[in-house]
């Protein structure tokens, strides 16, 4: 499934895997998804972000927090959008994971 | 053929969670190196972990003036340390970093929203685990039910820095795992606990990137240190946590159910001397023994803003010494203390 960075960076050890900037697009395996996302790496399936309305202009220009942090209020609108759904993408992620394993 | 040696730099240690002090979390006897929490740990070098139970001198007249073999005591002489491990935020605001499980350990519960508070109610033990990456023949450590009872965090040091250490239930070595006592007998091997040593997570994910530990801003009694009139040189922050283990309870060689005794959390700080307003307020104020608030925040973009807050601060005297081409004026150990009778307020860390 392919997963979308919405915020902060993160690794996969042992693997090419690496997130640095807004955007970032991953094809992850399960494992991969559950290690990252359940570890609160900020990742959002593609549909989603890309529901979110970022425009390619906006993730080039803003690609981290420190350049995120001179962006217009447009801009922080939509990334606190990102963020919110991420955390609540991992909160169901999470749910689903521990039904799995009941 | 030659032995397999072991390099420092080979090395990963890993943090995982407990639901109890005396069991490692499993799935079908097998310790779940994938269950959330599992986290791999971005630390130097310096990790020790330790179990050597006791030794019982025999007391048997012997009709010699030499020493006759003892026999195994309690299994109580079992710790941990982990020196300067870097404080990396995870890059995500209101998130806590990789090393959530180390200051859950030093708070006694979960962090809320990236802000960590202390509790009286819990001590929060962690596995502490210590991996030879794809060497599996040399030696593995896997230590149990750690609980923290010393820290210091190191402030404006080219990287942030958390020091811990405590005691462990147990620790379990890769080469004598099969002599291990099941669960029957207080391990944590067997019906009920692993049946064979943990395997080192895959892949491990990490979050956030090292930050350098000397940008931030600092306020001691709401007064903003600034590199112009009242230079901040060095800070640290430490605390003892109170934890500790029963460690004479009948019936068991291992330890028993921890406690929590008291805590202590402390600052110490030292200024480049100057005849500022601000600094002169602080001297003031540690003859008077007059209560402040300090906060340390390092770091200053969003998602990697570690945020020290100490309440009650009663700053010791200070001294005052040279150093090469300055004068410096440095408070020793300064207790902080809860703002109120209910309230365990003394210390909180936040990331934003």
């Amino acid at each position: 499934m392919v997963y979308v960075l919405t915020h902060g960076s993160f690794q996969l050890v042992d693997t090419p895997i690496k997130g640095e900037v807004l955007g970032q697009k991953f094809d992850l395996t399960d494992q991969q998804a559950r290690s990252l996302i359940g570890r609160g790496a900020a990742l959002l399936p593609e549909e989603q972000f890309n529901g979110i309305g970022f425009t390619a202009e906006e993730i080039a220009k803003y690609p981290n927090a420190r350049r995120q942090a001179d962006a217009p209020a447009s801009f922080h609108a939509k990334h606190e959008a990102a963020l919110t759904a991420a955390r609540e993408h991992r909160a169901q992620f999470l749910a689903a994971l521990a039904e799995e394993n009941k | 053929m030659s032995a397999q040696f072991a390099s420092p730099f080979v090395e990963r240690l890993i943090l995982a969670p407990q639901a109890a002090f005396n069991l490692i979390p499993e799935t079908g006897n097998l310790w779940s190196n994938i269950a959330t929490g599992v986290q791999l740990l971005r630390a130097g070098s310096g990790c020790k972990i330790k179990a050597d139970p006791t030794l019982i001198p025999n007391p048997v007249k012997a009709g010699t003036r030499s020493m006759q073999p003892g026999i195994p005591g309690r299994r109580s002489n079992n710790t941990w340390t982990l020196p300067s491990v870097p404080i990396i935020p995870c890059g995500v605001t209101l998130t806590v970093p990789d090393m959530d499980l180390l200051f859950q350990a030093i708070f006694g519960q979960v962090a809320t929203a990236g802000a960590y508070t202390l509790a009286d109610g819990a001590v929060v033990p962690f596995i502490l685990a210590r991996f030879q990456h794809g060497q599996p023949t040399l030696s593995q450590q896997f230590a149990v039910g750690c609980i923290t009872t010393d820290w210091s965090i190191n402030i404006n040091s080219d990287i942030i820095t958390l020091s811990s250490n405590g005691q462990c239930y147990w620790v379990y070595d890769s080469e004598n795992f099969a002599n291990e006592d099941t669960v029957a007998n207080g391990g944590c091997k067997g019906t009920g606990g692993i049946t064979a040593f943990p395997v080192e997570p895959t892949s491990p994910g990490v979050l956030g990137t090292l930050q350098q530990g000397f940008k931030g801003v600092a306020t001691f009694d709401a007064n903003s240190v600034d590199s112009v009139t009242f230079p901040l040189i060095s800070a640290d922050v430490k605390g003892k946590t109170g934890n500790s283990y029963t460690n004479d309870a009948f019936g068991t060689t291992y330890p028993a159910l921890p406690a929590g005794g008291r805590r202590m959390v402390s600052t110490r700080c030292t200024f480049q001397e100057t005849d500022a307003a601000a600094l002169s307020n602080l001297k003031v104020k540690a003859k008077t023994k007059t209560a402040m608030n300090v906060t340390y925040q390092i770091g200053t973009t969003a998602g990697s803003i570690i945020t020290i807050s100490l309440k009650g601060v009663q700053l010791a005297v200070p001294e005052y010494s040279d150093e090469a081409a300055r004068v410096v004026t440095a408070f020793s150990d300064s207790d902080a203390s809860a703002s109120t009778v209910s309230a365990t307020d003394e210390i909180a860390i936040a990331f934003t």
